[in-house]
Order: structure tokens, then C-alpha cells, then sequence
């Protein structure tokens, strides 16, 4: 049997079998990586979004909180899930712009006031912090992971392309 | 050779860099909100008891207060405002800036509240007769790390003491002593609930139209928390035509005048 002939008969199975154990192991990693950060978000929804909502007693910016640290944990499983599809780019591109939209609604609202309670002469005491500058230096961090995204975007078009 | 080299992603190296910075960025973010909130905990705060002084018309509450500041960073523009109302309406208010506390330092100054009394009484007469409730409102205000402004506020309640508290006279009695001269005497009590003395003179005096009649004075002197209870006579010719009788307490905290007899 000349040698060119067993190499295509050894072969010829093996390179489809290799591909699709590839992509099995990367469709499992996707989902491994989702179930990841399901899990990281139900243990922020059990123990830090309680904390926060009573630290922060309905203020404008406990609501802000929480709703993009949802949006954002729901943005990162459906780019996990989509990982390596076009479908990833608008998901991974929204979940960049989650952290800006929050810093820039809260803003609005950086005076954080925390009623401490009641003191001895009748009074109440309250704590309050300006996180405008914290909010400024999240934002920098924030754009810096959207030219990322974009420049992830970029990319994959150029492999299509190319 | 070729075919390799435009399989190669132009933005990997872009890329790279800006998670490398997003990286260090968030690190450094992180350090320093965590260095803030350590610093901020190892900031302690201790008001001494408040002690009041009396100085000419001035009366002045005063707070001593201790900044120890064991944390990393500066504390700057330390502000301490007090402003002390009644039903919502401000009386006086009083502010302390202390400008720059470096960190591993500590500072003890003293806030002062001061209040004119002369000018304060005279313009709200009922804190002379009617004991009542102020509220103070306090706020620390203080730039931690030079960039984060944190406040604390306290509101809280004080006793005021009304320096003639139940002030009361009697009706002016007249007596005849003899055949040219009546005396007119004239009781008079109040407690000073005021957390400081009353030293003056109180004066009765009478008047014949703009034309004074007739004056006796008695020299006051009563102490925080104490009664007063006196008698004050005046002798009055009796051709003399009394149309009021007045009586004026001067003391170095206020003065108040008041007729306790006008003949209509």
C-alpha cells in the first residue's frame, strides 16, 4: 500500500473528529463560563444587593446600583453563551456601555446620605459622602474597557474580511 | 511567510495595551478607595463638655474639639457650622474652619457660638420671659484625600433658660406717709432659669408727663437658677401729677423697659 493512500485513510477521520471536540470543549467552556457568572450574580443579588438597598434606604442610586449590576451580569452570560459568534459583539459592546450609562446617571445623584440614626438629645445623624471624583475616575476605567470592546469589534470584522 | 503575517490580528497589540490599563487602572481605583475608607476609619473625632463664658454683651458656648487623624491621607477644610433655631427660625449660627490636618497628627481647637446678647434679646423679648427648646444643627464637613468630600450632621436639642422667667408685679400700691409725700410700692419676682448671672440695676421711675418725678434703683445681682423676690418703694410728692410709672432692668446681658402704671 503506497504510503500517500494510508495517510489519507488515517486522516481523513481524525481532522473532523479533532474540530468538533475543539468546538465541544469551547461550547463547554462558553457555558461554563455563563453558569460562572449566573452564579457570581446570585451571590451579589443574595448578600451584597441586601446590604447595599439597606445602607443606602431607597436612595435613587441604590435602584442605579443594582439594575446595572443586573444588566451587566446579564449582558456577560448571553457574551459568554455567544462567545466566538458574531452575536458576541452587540452583547460584549452593551456590557461596556453599562458601567458608563451608570456613572453617568449617578452623577447626577453623587451626594450618597446615610441616615446613622438616633443620638441621645433627641437628634438624628447623618453621614454624607461626594462620590462625583470617585465617579470621574470610574468613568476614565469605563471608557477604557468600551475602546477595548470596539477595538474587539474591529477584530473580528478584519478576520471576516480577511 | 506572507500568508502567516496577514493572519495576524493588527489589534492584538492595542488590545493588549488597553486591558493592561484597564488592569492597572482598576488596581490603582481599588487601592485608593480602599486606602480612603481605611484612612477614614482611622479617623477619630472627641467633643469635650461645652463650657460658656460671659464676655461684655457676649455670650459664648464654647466646644472643645479633638481631631486625631491616624490615616494616610490629609484632611482638609475642616468645617464645623452650628445653627441654632426656634420653630424654624434661625436665631444665630456659628462656623469653624480649620483648613488643612496632615495626616499622623492630631489637633484640639475649640468651636465657639457666640451671641450678642443685647442685640439677640432685643430682638426676640420672649426668650426673656418664656423658657423654650432651640435646635441646633450641627455638620462636620471635612475633604478626605484631598479629592472626596464627606459630612456628618446631628441634629439635636438645647434648653433655653429665660433669664426672667415667671416675671410677675404687683399692682402699684400708693400710701400716704405724710402730707406732701406718697410711697408707691411696687413687688416684683422672676427666677433666672438662664445659664448665666443676671448683674445690673433694675429702676423704677415715675413721670409727670415727659418730666421724670421721681427714681429709686436697686443693684440686682442673681445667680443661674436662683428666684428673685424684692419690693421697691418710691417717694412722690403729693403735688406731683404721675401719668406712668416705668420700670427698666439694665444688666450687662440686655436692658427692658416696661410701664407698670400709666394714669389714662
Amino acid at each position: 500500500m503506497p504510503t500517500s493512500e494510508l495517510s489519507t485513510r488515517f486522516r481523513r477521520p481524525t481532522v473532523p473528529s479533532a474540530i468538533n471536540r475543539k468546538n465541544l470543549w469551547k461550547a463547554v467552556k462558553n457555558i461554563l463560563k455563563a453558569a460562572a457568572y449566573i452564579v457570581i450574580f446570585l451571590l451579589i443579588n443574595s448578600f451584597v444587593f441586601p446590604q447595599i438597598s439597606s445602607f443606602l434606604k431607597g436612595q435613587p442610586l441604590s435602584t442605579l446600583l443594582t439594575d446595572s449590576v443586573t444588566a451587566f451580569f446579564v449582558f456577560s452570560v448571553l457574551s459568554a453563551l455567544t462567545s466566538g459568534t458574531i452575536l458576541q459583539l452587540p452583547f460584549s459592546f452593551a456590557r461596556a456601555l453599562v458601567p458608563i450609562a451608570f456613572t453617568v446617571l449617578a452623577y447626577e445623584n453623587r451626594v450618597l446620605t446615610v441616615n446613622l440614626g438616633e443620638i441621645a438629645s433627641s437628634g438624628s445623624i447623618t453621614f454624607s459622602i461626594d462620590i462625583g471624583t470617585l465617579l470621574i475616575f470610574s468613568l476614565l476605567l469605563d471608557l477604557v474597557l468600551l475602546a477595548r470592546e470596539i477595538l474587539q469589534i474591529l477584530s473580528f470584522i478584519n478576520k471576516r474580511v480577511a | 511567510m506572507q500568508q502567516g503575517n496577514s493572519n495576524e490580528d493588527p489589534f492584538k497589540f492595542p488590545k493588549r495595551s488597553l486591558s493592561v490599563a484597564f488592569a492597572a487602572g482598576s488596581i490603582l481605583f481599588f487601592l485608593f478607595v480602599a486606602s480612603v475608607g481605611f484612612s477614614a476609619t482611622q479617623l477619630q473625632f472627641s467633643v469635650g463638655e461645652a463650657f460658656y463664658t460671659v464676655k461684655g454683651e457676649n455670650f459664648i458656648l464654647s466646644i472643645p474639639i479633638n481631631v486625631s487623624n491616624n490615616g494616610l491621607f490629609d484632611l482638609q477644610n475642616l468645617q464645623i457650622n452650628t445653627t441654632v433655631s426656634e420653630g424654624g427660625i434661625e436665631l444665630f449660627n456659628s462656623t469653624t474652619i480649620v483648613p488643612k490636618i496632615t495626616h499622623q497628627s492630631e489637633t484640639t481647637f475649640t468651636h465657639n457660638l457666640t451671641v450678642n446678647l443685647p442685640s439677640f434679646l432685643a430682638n426676640h423679648q420672649a426668650f426673656l420671659f418664656n423658657d423654650s427648646q432651640l435646635q441646633a444643627a450641627e455638620g462636620v464637613h471635612l475633604v478626605l484625600a484631598a479629592l472626596i468630600p464627606v459630612g456628618l450632621d446631628f441634629n439635636s436639642t438645647y434648653d433655653w433658660g429665660a433669664p426672667l422667667n415667671d416675671f410677675s408685679t404687683s399692682n402699684l400700691q400708693f400710701q400716704p406717709v405724710n402730707s406732701t409725700t406718697i410711697l408707691a410700692s411696687l413687688d416684683i419676682a422672676f427666677n433666672n432659669h438662664a445659664n448665666f448671672p443676671l448683674e445690673g440695676n433694675l429702676t423704677v421711675t415715675a413721670f409727670g408727663g415727659t418730666t421724670q418725678v421721681a427714681t429709686q434703683s436697686l443693684q440686682l445681682s442673681v445667680k443661674s437658677k436662683d428666684s428673685f423676690k424684692s419690693t421697691i418703694q418710691l417717694s412722690l410728692p403729693t403735688t406731683a401729677l404721675v401719668s406712668r410709672v416705668a420700670l427698666m432692668i439694665q444688666t450687662d446681658s440686655f436692658s427692658w423697659e416696661e410701664n407698670v402704671y400709666a394714669h389714662v
